[in-house]
């Protein structure tokens, strides 16, 4: 039984109305943002500031926006906190030489999950210094989108450590929230509604509304995803997977459908190369033969036809311009031509099987 | 039920774990271990030392998407990550603005002002780890280590090991619906491999083969895999969900035309010079034992592979006219 989702799900966070906004978040920017948070929570010394990235993207016509990827920045926090301005600029003025038609279309903070919730953790105090931290993105940034991710941060100034139990069964909780619609990302718009105008959103007048949110993924990016999907390792078992594979239960039920398919399909895959090579040997040996004058067919050339002709089931296996009549050459499959006696490719083979001599023959007509 | 046992439960069906920095450690990057790592040069003895490269999913899909970006002209970038023991571990990339040609790329000295600027820049933001190699594409061709490509990845190993070399194949990446990927070391100059290199075949194209032959045995590849953090998996096992339909909405059958036919053309090229071989009886027995190996082969090899691709691509779209 799964757990009712409509009940676990919480009242509507905004009351405000939509913005008339809408977001197309792409794989590779929810990607950069899930690496930020995990190097955070991998330091060792952890941190005592919010976590803030700028979303890069392309405004697309009137009230959509395109986020493509993101990149982190530092933040100051000695007395008020500040992202710092030069490195900000420095690597978005990097990644515009390389993608010149992105732009920085808004900011993320990776922070806690309710505003009510968040707001009891931070205090005024730090209600205030995250106030500053908007106010500072909006001069730097031109009319930015602000997504903020439920990943259970524990807030700064809450007294919550990164490392206590709490912090990861609220992280867990979190994430749990965001898997159930990604509506819940709570893209906020600052730009103001579309119809009202720059105006209002640049004199403060516009709250945040919400954005809707579809996450979108290109082709190339699929494909990649799908692999990392697939075939990719959970970062733990990064140093287990240089040893003997399937040590680990958890890594034998990950393969077993997945991988068992993909297995399977190699296999067949690689049938099929042999069955090619097989027959780019046949039409070498043949080439070189007629070349020299000879229409005999060699013994390694009969033994190679037979193998073409079982690996693809040929039955009748001849056309029909092909006598069945005589036998023209004997050759045992199991060792190797016997005894090539005249033309291709009527051949009748002996193979032995359990002991005992068995003779098949092909022919292009009903046996009668 | 409580509420701790629906929790779990859900917890149970859904898959739903904490995250544990713990098991994020491969994302750990301890400065003062891999100065010890590159003072202490374990591949000077072993041309052969790194034998494996691990890819986050982050630089993976930054990484295609990028060569994917340059069409049919190369792209490079470089990858940053750190060593553990016999493998490399490629945590980030970033794309340079380096322009290059249908058939070369290489970094200038702007590329090289951008590369220190931004590995600073990503150091204060938190991102440690040095530039542990670099990528380019090669976008139709395959992955695999032109002359060029050998002697700017032998410098590199003299001057900035650790460092590998990655190439990526954007069209083939949408052609076989899996990133055509590729990690390479090159071997000293006076070294000599024991067994030359048995590499699983890939299609080369005709005008290509000669450039492949002859640096085959400078360089050696290295297994490729890849991994994601927990929150990775959380986050795209959910994405996947909502939007795999969305796969079969492609197909290089109707992307890649342009590429299905250079590969048409090629197989066509390479059966004909084949053909022509085989009618010059004189070269017969040399193309047996020459540096083509088994050139007889390759049409084949390569139809097969091309009409597998097709084949693909055809029963994406039949399944997707099903289904929709």
């Amino acid at each position: 039984m799964s757990a009712d989702r409509s009940q676990n799900q919480d009242p509507p966070v905004n009351p405000v109305p939509p913005s008339g906004w809408t977001c197309s978040l792409h794989a590779l920017a929810v990607l950069s943002i899930s690496d930020h948070w995990t190097r955070y929570i991998t330091r060792p010394e952890g941190l005592d500031r919010p976590l803030v990235g700028i979303l890069l993207g392309k405004t697309v016509g009137e009230g959509h926006v395109e986020v493509w990827a993101s990149f982190e920045v530092g933040v100051c926090s000695e007395g008020e906190v500040r992202v710092q301005e030069s490195a900000l600029n420095a690597r978005r003025s990097q990644f515009y030489q390389v993608y010149p038609d992105w732009e920085a279309v808004g900011w993320y903070e990776l922070g806690g999950g309710k505003d009510q919730e968040d707001n009891q953790k931070r205090g005024m105090e730090g209600m205030v210094r995250m106030n500053e931290l908007k106010k500072q993105m909006h001069e730097l940034l031109d009319d930015p989108l602000h997504l903020h991710l439920p990943l259970g941060l524990p807030i700064p100034d809450s007294g919550d450590t990164k490392t206590t139990s709490s912090g990861w069964t609220d992280l867990s909780e979190r994430i749990r929230q965001s898997m159930w619609g990604y509506p819940d990302l709570r893209v906020l718009t600052e730009r103001g509604d579309v119809s009202a105008g720059k105006q209002e959103a640049s004199e403060g007048r516009v709250k945040a509304q919400p954005v809707e949110v579809k996450m979108v993924m290109s082709g190339v990016e699929k494909i990649a995803v799908d692999d990392v999907m697939m075939r990719a390792h959970p970062a733990r078992r990064v140093k287990e997977a240089d040893g003997p594979r399937g040590s680990g239960k958890e890594e034998e039920e990950t393969e077993s459908a997945v991988v068992e398919g993909l297995k399977q399909q190699k296999s067949a895959l690689e049938a099929l190369g042999r069955n090619i090579r097989l027959l780019a040997s046949f039409v070498e040996d043949i080439h070189f033969r007629q070349d020299g004058g000879s229409s005999e067919v060699s013994g390694k050339e009969a033994a190679l036809l037979w193998d073409i002709a079982s690996i693809a089931h040929l039955d009748p296996p001849l056309p029909s311009s092909l006598s069945p009549t005589s036998p023209l050459c004997v050759c045992d499959t199991n060792m190797g031509a016997l005894s090539p006696s005249r033309s291709f490719p009527n051949c009748i083979t002996s193979s032995r099987k359990g002991g005992e001599n068995e003779t098949r023959s092909w022919s292009s007509e009903p046996s009668s | 039920m409580d509420a701790n046992a629906a929790r779990n439960e859900f917890d149970q069906v859904n898959q739903v774990r904490a995250l544990d920095p713990n098991e994020e450690a491969v994302y750990r990057y301890d400065g003062s271990e891999q100065q010890g790592i590159r003072a202490a040069k374990p591949w000077k003895t072993d041309p052969n030392h790194f034998k494996k490269v691990y890819v986050s999913s982050v630089a993976l899909v930054k990484m295609s998407m990028h060569a994917h970006s340059g069409g049919d002209l190369e792209v490079m970038g470089l990858m940053q990550g750190k060593v553990e023991g016999e493998s490399l571990i490629i945590l980030d990339s970033f794309a340079l603005p380096v322009e290059g040609t249908e058939t070369r790329v290489n970094a200038s000295n702007e590329a090289n002002e951008y590369i220190v600027s931004y590995l600073e820049e990503a150091k204060t933001a938190g991102r440690l780890e040095n530039a542990i190699g670099w990528y380019h594409s090669h976008p139709g061709y395959g992955c695999w280590l032109s002359g060029i490509d050998v002697s700017t990845q032998m410098i590199n190993q003299q001057f900035q090991e650790p460092w590998v070399a990655v190439v990526i194949d954007p069209k083939r990446t949408v052609a076989s619906g899996k990133v055509d990927i590729g990690a390479f070391r090159t071997y000293p100059k006076e070294y000599k491999p024991e067994h030359s290199r048995e590499s699983a075949y890939q299609t080369i194209p005709l005008e290509k083969v000669e450039d492949f032959g002859v640096h085959a045995d400078a360089y050696y590849s290295l297994d490729v895999s890849y991994f994601k953090s927990s929150l990775d998996t959380q986050l795209l096992d959910d994405l996947w969900k909502r939007y795999w339909v969305e796969v079969l909405s492609q197909s290089p059958v109707t992307q890649e035309q342009e590429y299905m036919s250079k590969q048409m053309r090629d197989v066509g090229g390479k059966a004909e010079r084949m053909i022509r071989r085989g009618k010059d009886k004189g070269n017969s027995s040399k193309m047996a034992q020459g540096k083509e190996g088994n050139a007889m082969e390759w049409p084949f090899k390569d139809a097969s592979k091309m009409s597998i691709e097709l084949s693909l691509g055809l029963l994406s779209q039949s399944t997707r006219r099903s289904l929709l």
